[in-house]
């Protein structure tokens, strides 16, 4: 019952998230069209693509049953493994990963991009992202790591940038150690630092 | 290893909007003062500015920001702080 409301807090919290991202998204595409500028565009894109990787977390929160075939079929008939379980909550979750993949990589190119004198055209040489069979989580994190350097690089890097930047590496972490422990808890705390990080920058984009 | 210390290219438009809006109508020497830019930087990009109707040439060889310019600056204000924490440098 207890994992139940905590998963339904959780799912509800990246719901929340995902809006955050998608009102973010509105507001840096409102400056894009201003401006036409395309990495603008490519940051909002990015934030869009992450507010769906969101609702998908959240559905994977909202959807999970507990396992309870053993209290119908007596002690240890029909009981669905621990491993199945946890896959059934990960399902939808697995189906997000691809998603931040996605969003990360446009945060990268949107930074290495609006660096750029204009008129120049060495985004195209970018070399392209092999989506292959992998643990989405690592390359997840590989890929934030590329837009961490490219923010180094040529960014600025802010107290509140670290902080977003490290919520969505830990809860990468935690997903991964998620994996291993099987524990759907840590998974669910895990999309829910995902989902605050969105919210961390709605403060900002309010405050102005 | 040293960082390069570039602006985004939103945070030059920022740069040059904001230095006509506060300094009035600005030759090209006083916007590459205002804007911190070199000439053909500067070029390059006023030429995107008037194409897109965000600046005009309001004297002789004098640039005054238009009202389509104000209101990117404005939306460019609004979003300042955001982009800035997501590390874009303006």
């Amino acid at each position: 019952m207890f994992v139940s409301t905590v998963l339904l807090v959780q799912g509800l919290l990246a719901i929340v998230g995902a809006l955050a991202s998608l009102l973010l998204a509105l507001r840096i595409n409102g400056a894009a069209s201003a401006i036409s500028s395309p990495s603008l565009r490519l940051l909002a894109a990015a934030f869009v693509v992450f507010s769906l990787a969101l609702l998908m977390d959240a559905l994977a929160l909202l959807l999970y049953q507990p396992p309870h075939g053993h209290v119908m079929h007596g002690v240890g008939v029909g009981k669905r493994p621990r491993e199945v379980s946890f896959l059934l909550v990960n399902r939808a979750s697995m189906l997000a990963q691809p998603f931040y993949m996605i969003a990360y990589t446009l945060y990268a190119v949107s930074i290495y991009y609006s660096h750029l004198p204009l008129g120049d055209r060495r985004i195209y040489s970018l070399p392209l992202v092999a989506l292959v069979y992998i643990d989405y989580n690592i390359a997840a994190l590989v890929l934030l790591a590329l837009a961490g350097y490219m923010v180094y690089e040529r960014g600025s890097t802010r107290l509140r940038w670290l902080l977003f930047y490290c919520l969505l590496a830990t809860s990468h972490v935690l997903a991964i150690m998620a994996l291993e422990a099987i524990s759907t808890i840590m998974l669910s705390i895990s999309m829910s630092l995902r989902a605050m990080a969105p919210l961390l920058l709605l403060v900002y984009a309010i405050k102005r | 290893m040293t960082r390069r210390k570039y602006r985004s290219q939103a945070g030059i438009i920022l740069d040059i909007l904001e230095a006509l809006e506060r300094n009035g109508p600005l030759n090209i020497t006083k916007l590459m003062y205002y804007a911190n830019l070199p000439y053909d930087r500067l070029r390059e990009t006023l030429s995107k500015l008037l194409e897109q109707e965000l600046v005009e040439e309001c004297d002789k060889s004098k640039y005054c920001i238009t009202l389509e310019g104000r209101r990117a600056l404005s939306k460019l204000r609004e979003v300042r702080g955001l982009l800035e924490s997501l590390g874009y440098k303006l």
